[in-house]
């Protein structure tokens, strides 16, 4: 069972972030009220929280797990674990940081439990093909001019999803929690190398796929 | 340096600084090359726009009741036989 203070993964900054840190005292939002009553086993606190906190941590879980079965899944681990370790919380991280670090920690035992057959292994040669295939009029130029930033970032998005989960993971560790190779090292239970071998073949095969998706095909 | 020595240096520089020989060596190269320029102009989008799109500011639909309420049952069922371990403190 995965517990909260297991990494240092806090929610990025940024205002999709931006629960309200303040709200008046008795207000239903008032995080230390809150954790007063959850600890108390106030049965009203548990469903402030879902409701609270409930569709942002899903939103982080699908980050790592598009699928929506798996990402609810992992959604009820997080409060399943929220529930049992909410008598130890003490504050000394904000509650919106401590329930991200579960709902990530939670994501990533879920992929390390559908993990267990051998990673996947990397095309190399097709990789590197692609590669040397592409010239200096490759898909930037398209998305600068054809795309707007929205549309670009469905399209990433859509082929992050499509990547295997070990290099999924990384790269949301990476590029969105804002991790060190170490940090993402740590929390996989790998060496620094394999996570940064993961890393740069999670981007080779982003790139190529973005190639794929973005480069016009040539006329025949 | 070849393409082929530059493009593990322009996918290594993404995650952590490169040593100041090897970074001086790749900006050499990024000089005269445009195809591996190209490369770490692609890398760098694609990360930038993952990172835009994930952190979207956009308001999470709220949860479906039953959800909802699933999730309330799981906690109590949960805080009512807690694990023989405990928890650990934030």
């Amino acid at each position: 069972m995965s517990t909260p203070d297991e990494s240092r993964v806090a929610p990025p900054s940024g205002p999709a972030h931006g629960v309200p840190t303040s709200p008046p005292a008795g207000d239903p939002r008032d995080a230390d009220g809150l954790v007063a009553r959850l600890q108390r086993g106030d049965d009203a606190a548990f469903e402030t929280l879902v409701r609270m906190h409930g569709p942002r941590m899903l939103a982080v879980a699908r980050r790592y797990l598009p699928q929506d079965a798996d990402a609810q899944d992992a959604l009820q681990d997080a409060f399943v674990n929220v529930a049992r370790a909410i008598g130890g919380f003490e504050g000394a991280s904000r509650l919106e940081t401590w329930l991200h670090r579960i709902v990530v920690n939670a994501a990533l035992m879920k992929l390390r439990a559908r993990s267990r057959r051998p990673e996947v292994s990397v095309d190399e040669e097709a990789l590197a093909r692609i590669e040397r295939s592409r010239g200096p009029s490759g898909w930037s130029s398209t998305a600068d001019e054809a795309l707007s930033r929205r549309e670009l970032e469905e399209i990433v998005r859509d082929e992050v999803a499509r990547l295997p989960d070990d290099y999924r993971a990384v790269l949301v560790l990476r590029d969105v929690e804002g991790l060190g190779v170490d940090e993402i090292a740590a929390l996989l239970d790998v060496g620094a190398a394999a996570a940064k071998m993961r890393l740069q073949h999670a981007r080779r095969m982003l790139r190529a796929a973005l190639g794929a998706r973005l480069t016009p095909s040539e006329a025949p | 340096m070849h393409c082929r020595d530059a493009l593990p240096l322009v996918l290594a520089g993404l995650d952590a600084p490169l040593d100041a020989a090897r970074q001086r060596d790749l900006d050499a190269h990024l000089l005269v090359c445009a195809d591996c320029v190209e490369a770490l102009r692609e890398h760098v989008l694609a990360r930038e726009a993952f990172r835009d799109a994930s952190l979207a500011t956009a308001p999470e639909p709220p949860l479906p009741e039953a959800v909802v309420r699933d999730l309330v049952a799981r906690m109590r069922a949960a805080r009512a036989a807690p694990p023989a371990g405990g928890a650990r403190s934030a």
